[in-house]
């Protein structure tokens, strides 16, 4: 029977995974890269297997280039396939976003063209995805550097059209918002304003990197204070608390480090929606 | 513009696998920089991530511009095709051989970081035992003959390691952590016979005054979980007689 998802989680990463099983410290749920999970054996396998005894686990993938133009990967489907086994997730995510192109990965979240047909290519693609692997699939708003050539419509529509078209709820990461916000000159405020709040199922919270003039999604140290603000608009406009999943992939710090960010977003959702 | 247009025209930009000549359509050129930046920069994770200490080792003694070439050499004939990180480099080791200012040391650490990615993530032998009264070998077990002490350079990691022909195992152990020493000839010959007959052979001490010696060994490769044995009190490595071990 699938598991819930509530309250604030982490994003499992091998530095701090074995401590996570010792701990007394109270996460609500887990995150994976499935990717990094998908092996035969040893001291990966065994940690998920410790991991998933005692939390709901939700694989977020990278690989799966849902908005891309090749078939799915059957290998990767098939690696998938044994990680739900694993972990019997209630949902898997991915991103709204392509990565693999005539068989060549890019290993990177590239950006589709903001048109109607690329939001129902998404919807087909997530459609096979969801009857292959038999599990709700939600789609990740991503950091976007470059504008895709060609768009028609607003990114917010694009994904607002995604959603529509695909039946997919989504993942809302605050941090690529306001990040994007930054790169490319507009209302974060805004941009939650127009995103059908009521569909997401799940978001992200993470750190960021300045680079110059530009700022890059690199989650790397603690969520920045404007991201925190952010997040707390988004809850204020939503109906009700949503699962929350704290980001730590550069720099990782002890877990306990990682614990307290944990707790600073359950103390934004009491301050928004009250004591649970 | 259509998807098959975008995916063939503009992917090949964003992704950083070409210049955006005269185009024009991406919003700022800063930005289209910086997206083409990042996705090389993803792609050099690859090798990063399974062959650290020798793409430190190529990047102090050969200089950024050749490691990038040899990365840039490496992906154009094994372009990624797996979502995973080691499939996508387990040809590099290799592809060192190509390379004439890469030194043969430096081949032989990348095949050894490759041997310790894929013993890590090897597949778990089933807990059973071995036959009764039969030894074997760690399932994970991989022995990488080198013409350089890697092992015993690697803490210091500095100048060259030294020149002399040995041989690494590499493994897992039963408590999944990845394991290596450097063993010489009567392991070597030890090792051979649980492959062989599953068992140590009697007679590789023959001549010589070494019995307490190779008992301790054979302890050692039992304790290490280099040998594997079955639990049995009258089976494998103890079954055979004191005399001998």
């Amino acid at each position: 029977m699938p598991r819930d998802v509530t309250g604030v989680g982490v994003g499992v990463r091998m530095e701090f995974a074995q401590e996570l099983l010792d701990t007394e410290r109270q996460v609500d749920w887990l995150e994976i890269t499935p990717e990094n999970w998908m092996v035969a054996g040893g001291k990966n396998a065994w940690l998920l297997a410790e991991l998933s005894r005692r939390w709901t686990i939700v694989p977020h993938s990278v690989s799966f280039s849902i908005g891309g133009p090749d078939p799915l990967d059957e290998e990767l489907l098939a690696q998938a396939f044994a990680v739900i086994e694993a972990v019997d997730p209630p949902f898997w995510s991915d991103h709204l976003s392509y990565s693999r192109v005539g068989g060549v990965y890019t290993h990177d979240l590239l950006p589709l063209p903001f048109t109607d047909e690329a939001a129902s290519h998404v919807a087909e693609r997530a459609a096979s995805f969801r009857s292959r692997l038999e599990v709700p699939l939600l789609l990740e708003n991503p950091t976007l550097y470059a504008i895709p050539p060609g768009s028609e419509m607003s990114e917010c529509e694009f994904i607002g059209a995604s959603l529509r078209a695909s039946g997919c709820e989504m993942l809302l990461d605050v941090n690529n918002v306001y990040v994007n916000s930054l790169n490319h000159r507009y209302d974060a405020r805004r941009f939650i304003d127009q995103l059908p709040l009521e569909k997401v199922r799940q978001i992200h919270l993470a750190g960021h990197t300045r680079k110059g003039q530009f700022v890059i999604d690199t989650h790397r140290g603690p969520v920045p204070e404007p991201v925190w603000d952010l997040y707390r608009y988004v809850l204020r406009r939503a109906s009700s608390p949503i699962p929350t999943l704290i980001e730590w992939d550069v720099d990782i710090p002890p877990l306990g480090v990682l614990i307290d960010e944990v707790e600073r977003a359950r103390a934004c959702c009491r301050e928004v929606f009250g004591p649970p | 513009m259509n998807l098959s247009t975008f995916f063939a025209e503009v992917h090949p930009i964003l992704s950083g696998e070409r210049a955006a000549g005269k185009r024009r359509d991406f919003g700022s050129e800063d930005l289209l920089r910086l997206s083409a930046q990042l996705s090389r920069s993803k792609r050099s994770q690859i090798l990063a991530a399974v062959y650290p200490k020798t793409r430190s080792a190529l990047l102090a003694r050969l200089g950024e511009a050749e490691w990038r070439r040899l990365e840039s050499s490496y992906f154009r004939r094994h372009p990624p095709r797996s979502f995973s990180f080691l499939e996508c480099a387990r040809g590099f080791a290799g592809d060192l051989r190509r390379s004439d200012r890469c030194p043969p040391w430096a081949r032989e650490l990348a095949e050894l970081e490759l041997a310790l990615s894929e013993v890590y993530v090897a597949a778990t032998a089933r807990p059973s035992a071995p036959p009764a009264g039969e030894l074997r070998l760690n399932p994970t077990l991989r022995f990488l003959t080198a013409s350089h002490a890697l092992l015993e350079w690697l803490p210091s990691g500095g100048g060259e390691p030294p020149s002399r022909q040995c041989v690494i195992l590499i493994w897992r152990d039963s408590k999944l952590e990845t394991r290596l020493c450097e063993v010489e000839g009567l392991a070597l010959a030890m090792l051979a016979g649980v492959q062989e007959n599953g068992s140590v052979d009697p007679s590789i001490g023959d001549g010589l005054d070494i019995w307490p010696d190779l008992q301790r060994l054979a302890e050692a490769l039992i304790d290490s979980d280099v040998i594997q044995r079955n639990p049995s009190p009258t089976s494998g490595f103890t079954s055979r007689p004191t005399s001998r071990f």
